[in-house]
């Protein structure tokens, strides 16, 4: 914590460059309650950082003595979410304005709140493109007269709290420049938030919408026009606070106190931790002529916190993959080594993974063709028992796995069968079918005479006996890979289920299913 | 089997292309095809065609998906000009690939589906299999794979449409035969697929090869087979990797090797997809990616990353640095270290999204408002790629700068056998972090490089502002004229400083003489061949290839004028050509191409030869 003083103050952010908004410009209001409130979250001077776009209000990292970005028009989100995706650390705050946060920017700033990074963006709405000398913006109400609105605006004005509620926002509030303390309570509410906090301040530009929030913030009708939300406090309004919301139904409406039998106790009770963003909805809407403009945190609710869950993400697969390890990586599972001059190739004994979007939807077709289920299911419950008598059944001869692979060779043109098994009067160590042999003796050079039975078997997964089910027998068969299992018989000697069994077994069945549904 | 071989024919390599549907897993096989060649010690470059939409009606000519495999002799560096052997597995993928074949090549039909319905859907009139011309062209050889696969797998408790699934394995095993590849591979990869989860698929499979390997053998069917000198790779140890992965695998390499994070902005794009989803599975390596919601986002999350002292990278193709133009002044003129990298492919607009090209140099050189300049290099074969994707590094954070890194769809799906680096051999790029207690002056230059100082958020003492305005050296905003000038001055002095920091790559060839060419990005192995085949046969032709394309290499200028002639091969319609015409005043040739593809070998040896 070297560099934190043990007392920060307002001075500690105040940077030597000069102030150039116009005088009486509401932004100045909001850089006062900003430095007034950092010095009372307890975090190190040098772990803030303000990034902003382009506009009037974007101008504000520069008046800050803290780290700074003043990017591009509309992006001050995702630089935003770059540097806290770096440094979770840091303590990041976005100022933008109408036009750059709802305008070129509405995209970044939807997908900044709904990753809900624990960052802090305070928008400041001045319905007005104040850099740029005075156009209408997306917050700019109809009719207004700007110098590209001669004629009046036409275009539907935005609403900036409900885009953030709709864009799964978990901290909304609102205030208003001309009530600094006020804000700055608001503003240290959002920057306790864990998670995006989202704040809009109502900015007057005096120069070319100097009457956009005139009606709320002139004293004399402020009371009447502005719902202050309190939590856990009743939604009570007006000059003589006798004026309040009650729910008719789903719809707010707004009641005097004392009249029709109303009391304090009727109105709604503000709460903004309620999960549900149908209370914040409520209020977001709320608008005058008919109702006060709601200002306050409207909806502070917990939801997972992006930085959180990507170092969680990174803490789970470090354990399951092991630490960093960058020449296991270059590596891969499959390589091969060249060596001797090129004389000798050895390969590793990965196996790499296509990973094609063609073949991955061929994967995709396949499952989809074997899960499609038919009327053999329940039978599948038969025991082995039933069957392998019922369906031409084979004991099978035991080999010694000393014996050479050319006797077991011998022995299946003999027998006719296509599956040995190998062991000794006491154990089973293993199986060995035809294609064994043409996997391991015809495709390869593997000396016949001389190599054992042992060299070329595979292991017995498992040994079924006559109680066994069907099922279980075709998943021994799935699972090893084998076309034959091994059966422990009741009179102690071994025979083998084979897939052809099964199969018979099955197409039998299918074939009574059918004269069944036919006879039905 | 190998006792009886009949029609052995020898050859020093050789080119195979699989197509079919892009429900017939062509891809697939082509994939195994090659590393089961790869482990015969073989050089092999590959080369995917996918169609631009995966579930395009099945059958039909935009439907087909193609996979060429070039393997053999070391000196193979292209996927190969047209193809000695073509395996089709329907009559679409005839139509679309038989231009493809050689004269005289192995072609390799599954007459199973040349049902008329197919054939309409391939927009053939008659059966063109019942064009004696087919015979006399090419080496035709007609396999019913449809039925053989079913056959085969006729005991197995597999729906016809299962069975159906296996035929590529099938005609996989056939050319298996035909080349002498071993088996042992691809049973080992089916295995590993589907034991698990679907047994019977692996049994299937492995059956469907196996059978298909055994009717290579039959003597019904005259398939002859063919043996490939090999000539050995040098010693070390190989896998194969595509330009995506080799571009993924070198910036995780360059951030532990610059002790940073890396932090990755980008939105999905064709042909670059792939190296954000590479990265994404990295996460023990502390790569953080940032799927961002479009391209802006995607560069605003790499600097802000920057600022915040990660190795910050965005990747994308042409449309997506259009995009990006706006931010990517930005991170010039704060001067904070930006890899992006650029997968080209074919534009304008969203042009031929699966294709190759080259023409997003200018853009990349040029495309910003004001006195932009950015570091621009391009990586010249899938596993170049990874030296690439460190050296943009290097210069970005060393000169404070972004670099964009070309490479494009040619590179980015295309594969070839990389040897392993030892990571002790990786070179360290960190840069020394500011020093506590240092005075801090944001845009104060090292004498040397001009790159300025980076102090990063969270370093107490160091706070300051940067941005998109001009900034004096002490970091406040300046509108001053003279000020504006000295700094766009400075920054461009400071990108084209960074030629004394790269070298003028080898010549191959003479130092004089009649022909130079000079090539850039994934080129380089056409051009190459086409070379060396000329230098082989008397001719005075020489080639330079460049890496760095912004600042050029010190030297360049006067290495061209002691040629006659000077001529730059390039996918576009004359980039560099220009470049080098305003840059050194050589009245450069230009050979171009816009087609979506490589220069073939002999395309280049004849167009090079015009000038000799
Ligand atoms: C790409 C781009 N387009 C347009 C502009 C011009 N421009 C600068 S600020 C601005 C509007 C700012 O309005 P707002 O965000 O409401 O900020 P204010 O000035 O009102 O605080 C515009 C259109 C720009 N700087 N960059
Ligand atoms: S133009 Fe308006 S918003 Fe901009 S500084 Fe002046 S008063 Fe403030
Ligand atoms: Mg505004």
């Amino acid at each position: 914590m070297d560099g934190l003083k043990e007392y920060l103050t307002r001075k500690d952010f105040v940077s030597s460059s000069e102030v150039r908004w116009c005088p009486g410009c509401g932004d100045y209001a909001v850089l006062n309650s900003v430095q007034t409130v950092l010095p009372q979250l307890g975090i190190p001077k040098e772990k803030f950082v303000f990034v902003s776009g382009i506009g009037c209000s974007s101008r504000f990292p520069y008046y800050m003595d803290t780290f700074g970005f003043h990017s591009i028009h509309g992006r001050a989100p995702t630089i935003a979410t770059g540097i806290k995706v770096a440094n979770p650390e840091l303590s990041v705050w976005v100022i933008t304005g109408d036009g750059d946060g709802l305008s070129i920017g509405g995209n970044h700033l939807v997908h900044a709140l709904r990753r809900n990074l624990d960052m802090n963006i305070i928008l400041l709405n001045n319905r007005i493109y104040g850099l740029t000398k005075g156009q209408y913006s997306p917050t700019s109400v109809k009719g207004q007269i700007t110098k590209t609105s001669p004629y009046g605006v036409i275009d539907e004005p935005i609403n900036p709290l409900r885009i953030a509620l709709a864009s799964e926002a978990t901290f909304i509030a609102r205030a208003l420049d001309t009530d600094p303390k006020h804000m700055s309570e608001v503003l240290k509410a959002g920057a306790e938030h864990h998670g995006t906090s989202f704040v809009e301040i109502l900015q007057s530009c005096v120069i070319f919408n100097k009457k956009a929030w005139s009606e709320i913030s002139d004293r004399s009708t402020r009371e009447n026009r502005l719902l202050y939300l309190e939590q856990g406090k009743p939604l009570i309004f007006g000059e003589k606070r006798n004026k309040g919301i009650v729910l008719r139904g789903t719809d707010p409406v707004v009641v005097t106190i004392g009249e029709q039998g109303i009391t304090k106790k009727d109105l709604v009770k503000h709460d903004m931790y309620r999960e549900d963003p149908v209370y914040a909805s409520m209020l977001v809407m709320m608008d005058s002529p008919d109702f006060p403009l709601p200002v306050g945190v409207f909806h502070a609710v917990k939801k997972p916190v992006y930085e959180d869950e990507l170092d969680a993400q990174i803490k789970e697969v470090t354990a399951l993959k092991g630490r960093r390890n960058l020449q296991a990586l270059l590596r891969g599972s499959e390589y091969w080594t060249v060596s001797n001059n090129g004389a000798s190739i050895k390969r590793s004994t990965g196996i790499r993974t296509l990973d094609n979007d063609e073949s991955n939807i061929m994967d995709e077709q396949i499952h989809a063709l074997l899960k499609s289920t038919d009327p053999l299911t329940a039978s599948l419950k038969t025991t082995v028992g039933k069957i392998f008598y019922d369906y031409d059944y084979k004991r099978s001869k035991m080999l010694s796995p000393r014996d050479s692979i050319a006797s077991a060779i011998a022995h299946f043109k003999a027998a006719h069968i296509e599956c040995i098994l190998v062991g000794d009067s006491k154990r089973l160590y293993g199986i060995l079918s035809e294609r064994d042999i043409i996997q391991n003796v015809v495709l390869t050079s593997i000396d016949r005479d001389r190599q054992p039975i042992s060299a070329i078997m595979r292991p017995v997964y498992e040994i079924m006996d006559e109680s066994n089910s069907i099922g279980d027998v075709i998943n021994i068969l799935s699972i090893s890979g084998h076309r034959h299992v091994p059966l422990r018989l009741k009179d102690g000697g071994f025979g083998l289920v084979t897939i052809r069994q099964i199969l018979r077994f099955i197409h039998d069945t299918v074939e009574q299913v059918e004269k069944k549904e036919m006879e039905e | 089997m190998a006792e009886e071989l009949q029609t052995l024919m020898e050859k020093d390599s050789v080119v195979v292309r699989f197509a079919g549907d892009s429900g017939d897993g062509m891809q697939t096989v082509g994939e195994l095809f090659a590393d089961a060649s790869a482990l015969l010690g073989d050089a092999i470059v590959t080369f995917p065609d996918f169609p631009s939409e995966i579930r395009a009606p099945a059958g039909s000519l935009p439907g087909v998906s193609g996979f060429q495999v070039h393997f053999g002799a070391a000196n193979v560096m292209t996927p190969g000009d047209k193809a000695d052997a073509l395996v089709v597995m329907n009559p679409a993928a005839l139509k679309v690939n038989l231009r493809e074949l050689e004269p005289k090549g192995l072609l390799i039909i599954n007459t199973g589906s040349f049902t008329p319905a197919n054939l309409k859907k391939a927009l053939y009139e008659t059966n063109p299999l019942d064009d004696p011309a087919l015979d006399e062209e090419f080496r035709v050889i007609k396999v019913d794979i449809n039925a053989l696969t079913n056959e085969a797998l006729k005991e197995m408790p597999l729906k016809p449409a299962l069975r159906a699934r296996c035929k590529n394995f099938f005609a996989l095993g056939i050319t298996y035969w035909v080349y002498s590849r071993p088996l042992d591979l691809t049973l080992e990869w089916i295995e590993t697929k589907w034991r698990d989860r679907l047994p019977l698929m692996a049994d299937a499979n492995s059956l469907a090869l196996k059978t298909g390997y055994i009717v290579g053998e039959n003597k019904d069917i005259d398939i002859p087979q063919y043996t490939v000198h090999k000539r050995m790779l040098e010693d070390g140890v190989y896998r194969k990797i595509t330009g995506n992965e080799a571009t993924a695998l070198g910036l995780i390499a360059a951030a532990e090797n610059s002790w940073r994070d890396l932090v990755l902005g980008s939105y999905p794009i064709t042909p670059a997809t792939p190296i954000l989803e590479t990265l994404s599975k990295h996460r023990n390596f502390n790569v953080k990616t940032v799927q961002a919601e479009d391209e802006i986002a995607a560069i605003g999350v790499a600097i802000g990353a920057s600022f915040a002292g990660a190795l910050a990278v965005t990747t994308t193709s042409g449309p997506g640095l259009c995009l990006k133009s706006e931010a990517l002044g930005l991170a010039v003129i704060t001067e904070l270290p930006l890899v992006v990298i650029n997968v080209q492919r074919a534009g304008p607009s969203t042009g031929l999204p699966t294709k190759t090209e080259q023409a997003d140099l200018l853009q990349t050189l040029y495309g910003r408002n004001g006195e932009s300049p950015v570091a621009v290099l391009a990586a010249d074969s899938p596993g170049d790629c990874f030296d690439c994707a460190i050296e943009a590094s290097r210069l970005a954070l060393k000169f404070r700068t972004p670099v964009v890194m070309l490479t494009d769809t040619y590179l980015a799906n295309g594969s070839e056998p990389w040897k392993i680096p030892s990571v002790t051999d990786i070179p360290d790029i960190s840069v020394e972090p500011i020093r506590q207690g240092e005075e801090y002056v944001p845009y104060k230059r090292d004498p040397k490089t001009l790159a300025r100082r980076l102090a990063v958020p969270g370093r107490p003492g160091f706070e300051h502002r940067i941005g998109g305005l001009e900034k004096t050296e002490s970091g406040q905003v300046s509108y001053d004229a003279e000020n504006h000038e000295k700094m766009c001055r400075l920054r461009a002095d400071k990108v084209k400083g960074i030629a004394n920091d790269i070298p003028l790559p080898a010549l191959l060839g003479a130092p004089t003489g009649r022909l130079l060419v000079i090539g850039w990005g994934s080129t380089y192995g056409s051009i190459r061949m086409a070379v060396e085949r000329m230098q082989s046969a008397g001719e005075a032709v020489s080639f330079i290839h460049l890496r760095h394309l912004n600042p050029l290499p010190h030297g360049l200028g006067e290495l061209m004028k002691q040629f006659d002639t000077v001529v730059v091969p390039e996918l576009n319609l004359g980039h560099l050509s220009l470049v080098l015409r305003a840059e050194f005043l050589v009245d450069v040739k230009s050979i171009n191409k816009v087609q979506g593809r490589m220069f073939q070998i002999s395309e280049l040896v004849d167009a090079f030869r015009e000038y000799l």
